[in-house]
């Protein structure tokens, strides 16, 4: 039976080659994004899977009242452990401050970033050892755990256990692809014998380059080169702390537990409101966002948005068919009549028509498949899979999961026609073939109603995809009120800057270098203070960013300086006295008219140290595009300690690659150790925006998906349209119809559908990206220009598509079509 | 005696009026019987066969089938009624286009639950007993009209019906083609003991059978 279904099945896939073609095309490629997805989302389940234990590790989160943060206070996993022995069997803690920088053995010195964590690291977790013991690697104060692939950069060929290296310190990031110090100084921690090396090449949420253990913070503290406090129940982002629970106990038992601890401990801190929560270890990668995250991920929101998109695509084609199985309905009604009067029951014939169309789903994922290998390098390209923790790799239990999806989505796409098609009663099709009338009434309604639906799909993606791209076109056209071209960042890595300075300007094409702790307009950070002002305007207190600068930071970087003076070389390095503000800054302290603020003091930080304005900039962008706002004050203060960059200006008419390896010669006799590390400004201010190119890849993808699906579909209607209507036709050519009135009279069904899509979405899609473009200070208006653009792309694709087809038929020989009827 | 018909109406409202398709109509049918229905266009020929072969309903009387009421039927069990002893033949044949020969006679019998080789065995047999083994690969538009009806028939009989209904089923046949498809049905009721009720325009072919039913306008004259 099976068997005679699938060989009907494929000779009627054959025979109708437009309908195949459409369905599988479209089924194919909708199915590829969602496959994509699958395993997106399958890879990201599979992070952390190889544990064992991970059905009974738990992450212990800390709750404020609208957010939470990955990391807990230190001392609450000792005291976990030691009150709840009946509840937990195992505690671990990772240190969520990062510890790494140089690590040298004999002439090797490679950098690395890694982590501290305690004694019990690998016994609850399954990181495979290569060498070295469980139970002990990470016991004794200076041990020192590398990776197998830090152990070979390091050591080569020579086995590393029992070996002492150097870790130098400047606090490098685990995460993402650049090695960022988050320290300014470098301190040598000492020398740290390798016990053990680990294989750690599966994915997991917790990244290292090396571990050392956690008893070597109470040796470093004594040595004043640390400043942890492991009774500090008051910093909450000290400590990742990971329980491994009793056999058989459920996570729920912790939640009392967890409740009385915070109670007990914040109940007389006011300052402090967290409780305590726990979060499952399968749950880490796919949950939401937590604050202070062990390692970057997808955020979950963003898997929704992508499946949703995906499932528009998908829906789209399986509206279409849906759609022409409906149109086609009266090709294979002979046949269903023919099957029920030979005693096909319309179970039978409804099976049949299912089979059919999961037949189609199954050809279309082999497709599907194969388009997912592009798919995926394409996606694994995006700017912001650098960041992820990703594993493509397929295995059984993936493919198992594609082969019931597209069953699934066959089953989904099929199931209306094949109940309508097994409806068919016997006498009507067989004995009367002219009096089967084709989707009357509700039916004709559901597939109207199909064809508006993908209308009003690529309306919005199309007008989406407009709006993201002119913002992008805003953003990345926006002037930042500095000058960045013709300007080269160095990363100082703890070079003195005044020595490399010295060395630099000697290159005639170097115009001038000036210092600072962050790079304008990059995304990087050097904090916020406080700021109390009590001047006769008035009493105010207010939080503001700060950047250290050089007194040549602001003529360098051409930042207009509104009133007052710049910095001056002569200044004291060490004892700070002037600042110069931003005019928001100049606002929010109360000088309605900003340029009165120069000369005034304020005070600032804890210890209300007391600086005199001396200058007023321009609201210059200094935070990544995406994030800024005008009305963000900003402190320049004079801090040589903080510098961590230098801003090299070069003439315009020098050559930029000429002057970058002149700078890495001199970078290389000063500093043997660490390579030369530098950024074009202009390049660097662009690719901040990549996440926008990303969004307008994905988006315009799936735009072009949606658009391409509907035009394959409704090539098909309009096909199927001037097939019915081919007797119509020909008895109105022969009655002197022009062929303008028959494409016209063919097309103008269509016409109505257009016009409710685009009431229907004009609206929503003003609504919905008014939604996210709120979110941004710096923006474009959402012109009605953008909607009508969109309007024209649609009507003129859709239109193009119907006229093909409606134009073949009504050239058409009449006589032709009246003799066969 | 195989099958009973008694007081059988048939209608349809058009305009508030009602158009009777079939009118008391009483008709007893005995196993091995050959009955041909004629009549004019539009007198409740094929209806009246519909009605019989189970396809259509009707709006009054009693209709008897073996030992079972089939107006008291419901769709499930009068399906298997005429699945079981039931044979259709077609004026078009309406053979599946995209079958083969041989796959066509088969198609009843998947959905009569028989096993592949017992399937196998009946196919074969029938080929062979219409000197058709040489077509079984060929598609209907391959093989000429009265090719098709033989198969058309061949499959009406694949699953050893009690009655074969056949309608017009010479309608798109020529002369020769006709004659050979009439001798084949008196022999499969002669020799095969295959009761048989053909709607027919023909004097000819009526004289084929053993009883001539007439109708006009819905009832029997």
């Amino acid at each position: 039976m099976l068997k005679n279904y699938i060989k009907v099945a494929f000779r009627n896939l054959l025979k109708h080659k437009l309908f195949s073609v459409i369905n599988v095309l479209g089924l194919s490629v909708s199915m590829a994004t969602c496959l994509l997805i699958i395993l997106l989302i399958y890879s990201q389940k599979k992070v952390d899977g190889f544990h064992e234990k991970q059905d009974r590790i738990v992450r212990i989160l800390s709750v404020e009242e609208n957010r939470s943060f990955a990391s807990t206070p230190l001392p609450l996993g000792k005291m976990l452990s030691e009150n709840y022995p009946h509840v937990i069997e195992d505690v671990v803690q990772i240190r969520s401050s990062f510890v790494g920088g140089d690590v040298v053995y004999g002439d090797h010195r490679i950098p690395l970033a890694g982590r501290y964590a305690d004694d019990r690291f690998f016994a609850v977790f399954d990181f495979n050892l290569v060498s070295g013991d469980a139970e002990t690697v990470l016991q004794e104060p200076f041990s020192i755990v590398l990776t197998k692939k830090s152990a070979v950069k390091l050591f080569g060929e020579t086995n590393p256990i029992g070996k002492s290296v150097k870790l130098n310190d400047v606090g490098l990031n685990t995460m993402g692809i650049d090695l960022i110090p988050t320290e300014n100084k470098e301190t040598l921690l000492g020398d740290f014998v390798v016990t053990g090396i680990t294989d750690n090449t599966l994915p997991s949420h917790i990244q290292f380059d090396f571990l050392v253990s956690m008893s070597t913070i109470s040796s470093l503290v004594k040595q004043g080169k640390s400043n942890a406090i492991f009774d500090d129940w008051e910093n909450y982002s000290d400590a990742y702390l990971y329980l491994l629970l009793k056999e058989g106990v459920s996570d729920r038992v912790l939640e009392p537990i967890l409740k009385d601890v915070a109670s007990e401990k914040y109940s007389t801190l006011e300052a402090i409101n967290i409780r305590f929560a726990s979060e499952k270890l399968s749950q880490i990668n796919v949950s939401t966002f937590h604050q202070n995250p062990m390692s970057l991920r997808l955020p979950i929101e963003i898997i929704y948005v992508l499946s949703f998109l995906g499932l528009i695509v998908l829906f789209s084609a399986c509206f279409n068919y849906v759609n022409l199985s409906f149109a086609r309905s009266l090709t294979r009604s002979k046949e269903i009549g023919v099957r029920k009067t030979m005693g096909a029951s319309r179970r039978q014939v409804f099976l049949q028509f299912i089979l059919e169309s999961i037949l189609v789903g199954l050809l279309s994922l082999l497709i599907a498949i194969g388009l997912l290998q592009i798919l995926t390098k394409v996606f694994l390209d995006l700017w912001i899979n650098q960041f992820l923790i990703l594993d493509f790799r397929f295995d059984i239990a993936l493919f198992l999961v594609f082969v019931l999806f597209s069953v699934l989505v066959g089953g989904m796409a099929g199931v209306f026609p094949a109940s309508f098609l097994s409806s068919f009663s016997p006498i009507k099709t067989l004995h009367n073939a002219t009096g089967m009338t084709l989707g009357k009434g509700k039916r004709i309604h559901l597939r109207k109603g199909l064809v508006v639906m993908q209308f009003c799909a690529s309306l919005f993606f199309i007008i989406t995809t407009l709006l993201i791209f002119s913002q992008l076109n805003y953003l990345t056209e926006k002037e930042y009120g500095f000058d960045q071209s013709n300007v080269i960042n160095l990363k100082l890595q703890g070079m003195d800057y005044e020595t490399l300075t010295n060395e630099l300007i000697q290159n005639p094409s170097i115009q001038g270098i000036s210092a600072c702790s962050f790079v304008p307009g990059t995304g990087g950070y050097s904090g916020s203070v406080l700021i109390e002002n009590n001047s006769s305007e008035g009493e105010s207190e207010l939080t503001s960013h700060f950047i250290a600068v050089d007194q040549n930071f602001i003529p360098n970087l051409k930042i207009q300086l509104k009133a007052g003076t710049n910095f001056s070389a002569e200044m004291p390095k060490h004892k700070e006295k002037f600042v110069i503000v931003n005019e928001a800054a100049a606002q929010l302290l109360g000088y309605l008219v900003p340029e009165t603020v120069v000369g005034e003091t304020i005070r600032i930080g804890e210890e209300r140290t007391a600086l005199t304005v001396i200058g007023l900039t321009s609201n210059f962008i200094f935070d990544l595009l995406t994030e800024a706002d005008p009305k963000d004050p900003l402190l320049l203060r004079y801090l040589p300690d903080k510098f961590a960059y230098v801003n090299v200006r070069h003439t315009p008419a020098s050559n930029t690659a000429s002057i970058i390896s002149f700078m890495e010669r001199q970078w290389k006799s000063l500093d043997k150790v660490h390579s030369f590390k530098y950024k074009v400004y202009e390049d660097e201010l662009k690719a901040t925006n990549a996440i926008f190119s990303d969004i307008i890849y994905i988006l315009g993808f799936i735009s072009f998906l949606t658009i391409t699906i509907s035009t394959l579909g409704l090539l098909g209607i309009a096909a199927f349209t001037a097939e019915s209507k081919r007797k119509e036709i020909g008895i109105r050519k022969v009655h002197g119809a022009k062929t303008k009135n028959i494409t016209f009279l063919l097309s103008k069904g269509f016409l109505p559908l257009f016009f409710i899509a685009v009431l229907v979405t004009g609206p929503l899609s003003y609504f919905v990206n008014t939604l996210w473009l709120e979110a941004f200070a710096y923006k474009v208006s959402f012109s009605p220009w953008i909607i009508v653009l969109g309007m024209g792309i649609m009507f003129a694709t859709g239109f193009g598509t119907i006229l093909s087809q409606t134009i073949t038929a009504a050239h058409d020989n009449p006589l032709k079509r009246l003799r066969e009827e | 005696m195989l099958l009973q018909l008694k007081n059988i109406f048939k209608w349809v409202n058009s305009g508030g009026q009602r158009i009777f398709l079939l009118k008391d109509i009483n008709l007893q049918v005995e196993e091995g019987e050959f009955i041909s229905v004629m009549g004019p266009s539009g007198s409740g020929k094929s209806t009246l066969l519909n009605v019989i072969g189970m396809l259509d309903t009707f709006d009054e009387g009693e209709y008897h089938f073996l030992d079972e009421s089939v107006h008291t039927l419901k769709e499930k069990h009068r399906s298997n009624l005429y699945k079981e002893y039931i044979g259709f033949v077609f004026q078009s044949y309406h053979l599946l286009d995209d079958l083969k020969v041989y796959e066509n006679l088969e198609m009843p019998l998947l959905y009569k639950k028989f096993k592949g080789s017992e399937r196998r065995a009946m196919v074969a047999d029938m080929l062979d007993r219409f000197n058709i083994v040489g077509k079984k690969d060929l598609f209907p538009a391959q093989l000429s009209g009265g090719q098709q009806q033989l198969v058309g028939v061949a499959r009406a009989l694949i699953a050893n019906p009690k009655l074969i209904l056949a309608d017009e089923p010479t309608g798109n046949l020529n002369s020769q083609q006709s004659e050979e498809i009439m001798q084949l049905f008196k022999r499969l009721n002669e020799e095969d003991g295959v009761t048989i009720i053909q709607v027919t325009h023909s004097e000819k072919n009526a004289a084929y059978g053993s009883r001539v039913i007439n109708l006009l306008d819905g009832r029997m004259v």
